[in-house]
């Protein structure tokens, strides 16, 4: 067999042997199915909602020299709910006395709002420097990162969460109260 | 010997040419392996727009892992398959807790609210794409795939019937445990139900 029709046979079964890897790849994600649910019982009350609005930019850098450095802007609005733990909510009953113990204001979720993502990019150079799709999410992952952060160090609004969260319990004590005919005095304590 | 001197200038041109190559070549990989070439880099900004003030209390979280596929416009081909983890909290409104009193059979009715679902999160860290080609990987693809998401996730709590029937129950609980201690007071006075 000459030397030319050696590298041609040896050609065509490399290119069988790379087909037929594809097959296999292709049956092996039939078998992906989804995960088990979960439920969680939680008690949560949320007292403020806050709207920011959020700007990520990635840079990505060339990996060679047809490549030009590429630019991602992700825009959208971030939401963060603030409010206390009920489950730590204790209330002491002396007459008409009323010792409400409550913890501190806290983060309790934030999230992205639906439908307000948009984006900007930079021009490509001769080859294109592609900002992967892993790429994008981790750039609003770390915009929400920082969000959780900024209103973390917020305690204007923390403090105002918690006046809030205040306010919805007496109002419902009062009207304990209005249902028995009792007046209650309320002293609130602060869980350490 | 003309002849042979032309071969020998040849030769060396182009052993200066295969030399100065090589040395461009290796010029550029050092100076990329010594650079951050393909590596990104993230800031971000957040400026606060508008605060609200609500009561929602929420009493369950759903918890959910799954794989949604996309696919293009006309909605016969697949671009490609997005896996992600998402949460779902229900919960009830706390400001339209009603009281109310029947002083004939001295009885107290607390009613709660008839739960709604609050809030869908889907955690953009989690989310993982099998394109189908690679000319679906484009630039807005996670703005895409994070709304199809949301949507997937939404679908999937409304077929959960037990979700409302759940958050109910521990909204129930969770208004006894705190007002057992008021119950305890009015014993005797009144009978307490919350509903």
């Amino acid at each position: 067999m000459g030397i030319k029709r050696k590298i041609t046979v040896f050609t065509v079964m490399i290119l069988m042997a790379g087909m037929l890897a594809g097959c296999a790849d292709a049956s092996q994600k039939d078998a992906q199915k989804p995960d088990v649910e979960h439920i969680r019982n939680i008690c949560k009350l949320a007292t403020v909602q806050c709207y920011y609005h959020n700007v990520a930019m990635t840079e990505k850098k060339a990996s060679n020299i047809f490549e030009k450095d590429k630019d991602l802007w992700i825009e959208y609005t971030g939401v963060a709910n603030l409010g206390i733990d009920m489950s730590q909510v204790n209330m002491k009953i002396n007459g008409t006395n009323v010792k409400v113990t409550i913890p501190d204001a806290e983060v309790l979720n934030v999230s992205v709002d639906k439908n307000s993502l948009s984006y900007t990019t930079s021009r490509d150079g001769l080859f294109k420097n592609k900002i992967t799709a892993e790429e994008q999410s981790e750039t609003v992952k770390k915009a929400q990162a920082e969000m959780k952060k900024t209103v973390n160090k917020n305690s204007d609004l923390l403090m105002r969460a918690q006046d809030r969260a205040k306010k919805l319990i007496e109002n419902y004590v009062n009207q304990l109260g209005d249902a028995t005919g009792t007046e209650y005095q309320i002293e609130w304590e602060y869980c350490k | 010997m003309k002849k042979i001197k032309k071969q020998k200038l040849k030769l060396q041109v182009c052993v200066l040419v295969i030399v100065i190559v090589m040395i461009i070549a290796a010029i550029i990989v050092i100076k990329m392996k010594n650079s951050d070439a393909g590596k990104s880099t993230t800031v971000t900004k957040s400026s606060l727009e508008k605060v609200l003030e609500i009561s929602d209390l929420s009493t369950l979280d759903y918890n959910y892992n799954s794989i949604v596929d996309v696919k293009d416009e006309e909605g016969e081909k697949e671009k490609y398959h997005v896996a992600y983890e998402g949460t779902v909290t229900v919960g009830v409104d706390m400001s339209k807790v009603q009281i109310s009193v029947d002083e004939n059979t001295k009885k107290i009715t607390i009613k709660v609210p008839d739960p709604v679902v609050q809030n869908v999160n889907i955690d953009m860290g989690t989310l993982q794409f099998i394109f189908e080609k690679d000319k679906y990987e484009t630039e807005s693809v996670t703005i895409e795939a994070y709304n199809a998401c949301v949507a997937d996730l939404e679908n999937k709590a409304k077929q959960e019937d037990s979700l409302m029937t759940i958050a109910k129950e521990n909204a129930i609980n969770g208004i006894n445990a705190l007002i057992s201690p008021w119950i305890e007071q009015v014993e005797g006075k009144y009978t307490v139900e919350v509903k």
